[in-house]
């Protein structure tokens, strides 16, 4: 009951003009950027982050979480229609969904996939409703022991889920917890690693960090392809409708990929690309006509789309109620609620709980959003990612430019973007995914403060993160987490 | 054709990160170890960012070892023709806001920053600096209420 009057009351302020507006905003430009092949989130959420500087917390927050859910819409657009994933989890959308359109239902493979995000992303928020308050109330019980413990198994499992070599992935991991580590100490004041310059004393800014490696590097090293020809934008309402057949056959793979989709969101380094591809794979195993999979089963697009969906939503759980962010762009808004002065974490449901429930709400309405700027403008989507890169390119520049000089008034911040961006490129040529180093320069921070505080209490004796339940079970996930795949590899190799 | 030759030719970037990275990590342990280390009971600023810097030599090594061994890393290059007109964009913003003022330096980064796609065509490149240098203006000067100096400060 009482949750039921904290969402009412979190309804009421999200219907406010100013709020609603963010929230549009946020969804808009991320079905725009999540659309746009080769340009993620990230970016988005990187672009608008100097912005939200000037805006309330709420509203901020709302904007940014808006962008994230609304790539996902998004990228389907450009999966079904140009062939050309938006985002990485809208890949497996093309599988089916592009085969849909080439026979001529389009229209019905973005209905078919709209609706599906929309109705998982809603499950995805019941279940948000359902277990952020049970998973915070059990955390309060947290010390710095178990906090440094869940971290941990968060930073190394989003490290080691990422695709290509683990070991590059933890290259990502250090250098973000090394870049974590500059400025000043918080307990002795010593200035580590500021090279002279006295804007580093207060860290490096994670707006830059982030500008330089989602927006320089990205927009250098993005792969883009010319796609203006290929686009159809005449999609017409009235074709949109399913036939009941097709209703049936997605039902099942609806509710599959909902629930598999919701349980990895909420998973550390699981996202929303992770439960694409499985509930994909998942459906293609349980299907009785595994052969009409590539060739425009609908079943094939509803699962993966209401998996990534539900995924993004779940994916605030741990997030909001922890303090820890499953993914990279989870850490992202992580960073923004921290520069708002707002931590998140168990606590946070109790001195917050005003802006949880209000964000809550707002993804409903920013779910219901998207719903209807997908079906009816779908046309105009496409023609607007159909932009040139040479539009688009300058255009960022100038945003990110623009952006980073208005908070402090200083180049220096243009200087940072640079470095940081070329360190992106460099990373990119070599193969070092860029993620996992944003996760490392979020947490790392906080799991020194943790360790310092938990070995202060326990006088040195580093025992206490195996006598302590939560951490002994965190610390055997890491050990798995590291052997595993070493183990496999010895097994493998004496098999042959 | 690709011979066995070429496959075990390595991956030279890949060497050179390695290399590069326990080379940074020797100087970040180093630079720890004067920052103090202190106990584990009262861990001093240098701790972490020791036991980090020791990390990243083991990794940076590891990589190394295994770039010599593995096949050359196919498709990953870095655009040149972006990464200077892009990146010469940047640094003409950053060295241009100061004297030459947003409306200005914006225009000029919007044309720099156009030419990283070789299919730039002038006029609509001018018209485009035009236009974003007005919606920048609009959001973030008449908007936001940015304090940027808009024009040269020595009109």
């Amino acid at each position: 009951m009482e949750t039921l009057a904290n969402l009412g009351a979190g309804f009421e302020a999200v219907l406010t003009l100013q709020n609603l507006f963010y929230c549009f905003v946020g969804v808009t430009m991320g079905t725009f950027i999540g659309a746009l092949p080769g340009l993620g989130a990230m970016l988005g959420i990187a672009l608008l982050l100097p912005v939200t500087l000037y805006l309330p917390a709420e509203a901020s927050i709302i904007m940014l979480a808006g962008i994230y859910y609304g790539g996902e819409y998004g990228g389907s657009i450009s999966a079904i229609l140009i062939n050309v994933p938006g985002t990485p989890s809208s890949t497996v959308a093309t599988l089916d969904g592009h085969q849909m359109a080439r026979q001529g239902k389009a229209a019905v493979a973005l209905f078919a996939s709209a609706l599906a995000s929309f109705l998982g992303g809603s499950i995805g928020i019941v279940l948000m409703i359902l277990f952020s308050p049970i998973i915070a109330s059990f955390a309060l019980n947290f010390g710095s022991v178990e906090y440094f413990a869940v971290m941990l198994v968060g930073l190394l499992g989003a490290a080691s889920v990422s695709s290509g070599s683990r070991l590059k992935a933890y290259v990502a991991v250090l250098l973000g917890l090394l870049f974590g580590t500059m400025g000043a100490d918080i307990s002795s004041g010593v200035q580590r690693f500021t090279f002279g310059f006295s804007e580093f004393i207060s860290g490096i800014s994670l707006v830059a960090l982030a500008m330089g490696l989602f927006g320089f590097a990205e927009i250098i090293c993005a792969q883009t392809k010319i796609i203006s020809d290929k686009a159809k934008s005449h999609v017409r309402m009235r074709d949109m409708i399913p036939s009941r057949d097709e209703w049936r056959r997605s039902f099942g793979p609806f509710w599959r990929g909902t629930s598999l989709g919701a349980l990895l969101g909420a998973l550390p380094g699981t996202g929303p690309t992770i439960a694409s591809f499985m509930a994909y794979s998942q459906e293609k195993r349980l299907s009785r006509t595994p052969e009409i999979f590539g060739k425009g089963a609908i079943e094939g697009l509803v699962a993966p789309e209401s998996a990534n969906n539900a995924a993004a939503q779940t994916a605030f759980i741990p997030t909001l109620t922890l303090g820890i962010p499953g993914t990279a762009t989870m850490a992202l808004i992580l960073g923004a609620l921290i520069v708002q002065g707002i931590q998140p974490g168990p606590r946070m449901m109790t001195e917050n709980s005003d802006l949880f429930w209000t964000l809550i709400a707002s993804f409903w309405v920013g779910n219901l959003l998207l719903l209807v700027l997908n079906i009816p403008l779908v046309g105009l989507w496409v023609k607007l990612v159909s932009v040139p890169y040479r539009f688009l390119f300058p255009c960022i520049i100038c945003l990110i430019c623009v952006g980073i000089y208005s908070i402090e008034l200083s180049t220096f911040g243009v200087w940072v973007i640079i470095g940081t961006g070329l360190l992106g490129c460099i990373m990119r040529t070599v193969a070092i995914p860029a993620a996992p180093l944003l996760m490392g320069f979020i947490l790392g921070p906080l799991m020194e403060e943790n360790l310092k505080r938990a070995l202060q209490i326990s006088r040195g004796d580093f025992t206490v993160f195996i006598t302590s339940p939560i951490s002994a079970v965190c610390m055997m996930l890491v050990l798995v987490i590291i052997l595993m795949p070493l183990i496999i590899r010895v097994v493998k190799r004496s098999a042959r | 054709m690709k011979t066995d030759a070429d496959e075990k030719r390595g991956d030279p970037a890949g060497l050179l990160f390695g290399l590069g990275l326990a080379a940074s990590c020797v100087f970040v342990a180093l630079q720890s170890w004067e920052y103090g280390l202190g106990s584990f009971r009262r861990m001093g600023p240098g701790l972490l960012p020791f036991m980090l810097g020791l990390a990243g030599i083991l990794l940076g090594l590891a990589m190394a070892w295994r770039s010599v061994r593995s096949p050359l890393l196919e498709g990953a290059y870095l655009p040149l023709r972006r990464l200077i007109f892009i990146g010469g964009a940047f640094v003409f913003f950053a060295l241009a806001i100061e004297p030459v003022g947003l409306m200005g330096t914006l225009f000029c980064t919007t044309i720099i920053g156009a030419f990283a796609d070789a299919d730039a065509l002038p006029t609509q490149t001018l018209a485009l600096a035009a236009g974003l240098t007005a919606t920048i203006w609009l959001v973030f000067v008449h908007l936001l209420g940015l304090a940027i100096p808009l024009w040269p400060n020595f009109l």
